[in-house]
């Protein structure tokens, strides 16, 4: 709880002078108090403003306006120190939409990154010799051949990748529920489980989908998995299931 | 796999089947970082040919090496940049360590078997040998310098053989006059050109690399690893009369003694009727003439029907006995360019 001494609060047409705020920021609810009588020090509630991130809140001078309360502080400091705590819900949803955006990135990244090995794989079962020579440009290690290079080169990008998903993931602990946690693993696992079935001629396949219809995620069609160029796509569908409740996702500032 | 608290594993589903516990899939995500294990199939059979006129074959791939005046690589050819000078020295200088690397991006040792058809006169031939893997399942088939070669191809071959000696690969070897006097009639009747005579012989290899290169394997076991070759290519018994005929005329033709034989093995193909002929004279030829060798063995693959057969017979013979017929050329080459010397190759 924060308290500001304000020079005045007007409220419902009515000014008032010689007042307060206290602002509790955990609860996001704000009590404007004055005195009773000049010079007398007993202060009373005028009335109250809870505040989230869908509350206007505009800063002018010494002078703020929030919902229906224009209130002006008894210095600019102090005016910005409770634009500050009026604007946290905002900061602090923001800042969730941010981190969910960064764990949908780190995941579509991951599954292209899958993605494109997979394809490589299924080249590779298809031209095995074309393939090996097509990497004459990139191979370097004399003690690998080029596809196994390529192959120990994509696992250590996968590992990294999905270092960068546990990274993004750690913020959102305690924020949003651990289920919704591990749902976003859950989604991982099932999606690279359906680009798995490419290769083993659609085995597994049923499993996957099922498991993502468990989530709540339905392929646009049956086709989808053969035809659909970017796994990382499905993380589009993904954002509303996986995240409902929550801000949609927006880049980080 | 996602296992639950009470460790239960389970490979779909976002609660274990046996106790009803949420599975957490986090751990079962580092799973993910290895892709799926896939054996793709590079074929049964790869050849490479060195230094001779490309023809094509029903290998699973055929890679070629060449000297043009630009050095190029594509996944069926590597060719090496032509030298003024232009020995064996020159090319395995300036372009073994490029063909090493071509050679595994074109994973030349992925097929099941490898042949590799070399003239070993050749300057292309010593840098092509000395560039293999090495790996098992590799059958040198080398045409080599006679005593009507010059010196320099008598050296060449000389080096060529012997770092496929030292490698410990398999060889067939066919003489530069053997190979220059094929002729042959086919089933159509006409003569052929000896380059496509000699195709044949690398075709009728090719449909019997199994048989070829496990006689050849077993060889190397026994401590055989060179063996002088005859082929007869649509022959017919209208010319040799009874099948054993054949097996005498390829070792008339290659002046083999019973005594310096280690080895000996045919591989027919002919109709199914005359099949067990064939295996019966090999059988009767070998106890006549070869009873000492080591291990002897034929194989008779069935062809559709038709009179004329193809016969590819190769003795295993000491390595020496080859060598020394071109030593001469070597030894005449090497003491006037020191490093043209079998040395020179690591």
């Amino acid at each position: 709880m924060k308290s500001y001494p304000l020079e005045s609060v007007e409220y419902q047409g009515r000014q008032y002078s010689e007042c307060s705020a206290s602002i509790d920021e955990e609860s996001h609810q704000a009590e404007f108090l004055h005195s009773k009588g000049l010079g007398s020090k007993k202060l009373v509630s005028i009335g109250s403003l809870s505040f989230d991130d869908r509350t206007e809140v505009r800063l002018e001078g010494k002078t703020i306006k929030a919902g229906p309360w224009a209130i002006v502080a008894s210095s600019e400091t102090d005016a910005a120190g409770i634009m500050k705590l009026l604007l946290k819900p905002k900061e602090t949803r923001a800042k969730l939409a941010g981190e969910i955006f960064e764990v949908e990135k780190s995941v579509s990244s991951f599954l292209k990154l899958r993605e494109e090995g997979i394809n490589f794989l299924i080249k590779l079962l298809g031209d095995p010799r074309g393939v090996s020579f097509g990497l004459s440009s990139s191979w370097s290690s004399p003690n690998m051949g080029p596809v196994e290079e390529f192959l120990t080169n994509q696992a250590m990008n996968l590992s990294s990748a999905l270092r960068d998903i546990n990274s993004a993931v750690a913020p959102l602990v305690g924020k949003v529920s651990e289920e919704k946690v591990d749902r976003i693993y859950a989604f991982v696992y099932a999606t690279a489980m359906l680009q798995n079935s490419l290769l083993a001629g659609g085995e597994s396949r049923g499993d996957a989908e099922g498991m993502l219809a468990e989530l709540g995620i339905r392929l646009p069609s049956s086709s989808w998995v053969d035809t659909q160029a970017a796994y990382a796509s499905l993380m589009q569908i993904a954002h509303p299931i996986l995240f409902s409740g929550e801000p949609p996702s927006v880049p980080k500032n | 796999m996602p296992r639950c608290s009470n460790g239960h594993e389970q490979m779909f589903g976002l609660k274990c089947t046996a106790c009803g516990l949420p599975l957490p899939y986090k751990n079962a995500c580092a799973d993910l970082v290895s892709l799926p294990k896939v054996l793709p199939d590079y074929g049964k059979v790869s050849v490479l040919f060195v230094g001779l006129q490309r023809f094509p074959t029903t290998a699973d791939y055929s890679g070629f090496i060449l000297a043009k005046d630009a050095e190029a690589q594509t996944i069926d050819s590597f060719t090496a940049e032509k030298t003024h000078a232009g020995t064996w020295l020159d090319f395995y200088a300036r372009s073994s360590g490029d063909l090493r690397r071509w050679l595994r991006l074109v994973a030349f040792d992925g097929s099941r078997c490898r042949f590799v058809i070399v003239d070993t006169t050749n300057p292309l031939s010593v840098m092509a040998i000395a560039s293999l893997p090495l790996e098992r399942r590799t059958t040198i088939l080398a045409v080599t310098a006679d005593k009507d070669s010059t010196p320099l191809e008598q050296n060449t071959s000389y080096v060529a053989l012997s770092v496929a000696l030292k490698r410990n690969f398999g060889l067939l070897v066919f003489s530069q006059g053997f190979v220059r006097d094929l002729l042959l009639l086919p089933e159509g009747r006409s003569f052929v050109s000896q380059t496509d005579a000699f195709s044949r012989i690398v075709e009728s290899l090719i449909e019997n690399f199994d048989a070829a290169t496990e006689f050849v394997e077993r060889d190397l076991n026994l401590g055989v690893k060179l063996h002088l070759a005859s082929a007869i290519v649509s022959g017919s018994s209208r010319v040799y009369g009874k099948t054993g005929n054949v097996f005498a005329a390829q070792s008339y033709q290659l002046d083999i003694k019973p005594q310096d034989t280690k080895t000996m093995y045919s591989l027919i193909s002919c109709e199914k009727e005359v099949g067990q002929d064939f295996e019966k004279s090999f059988s009767q030829f070998r106890s006549r003439r070869f009873k000492a060798v080591l291990s002897a063995d034929c194989r008779v693959r069935e062809r559709a029907s038709s009179e004329l057969f193809d016969v590819l017979t190769f003795y295993g013979v000491p390595e020496e006995g080859v060598l020394e017929t071109i030593a001469g050329g070597y030894n005449e080459v090497a003491n006037r360019v020191p490093e043209l010397k079998v040395a020179s190759v690591a």
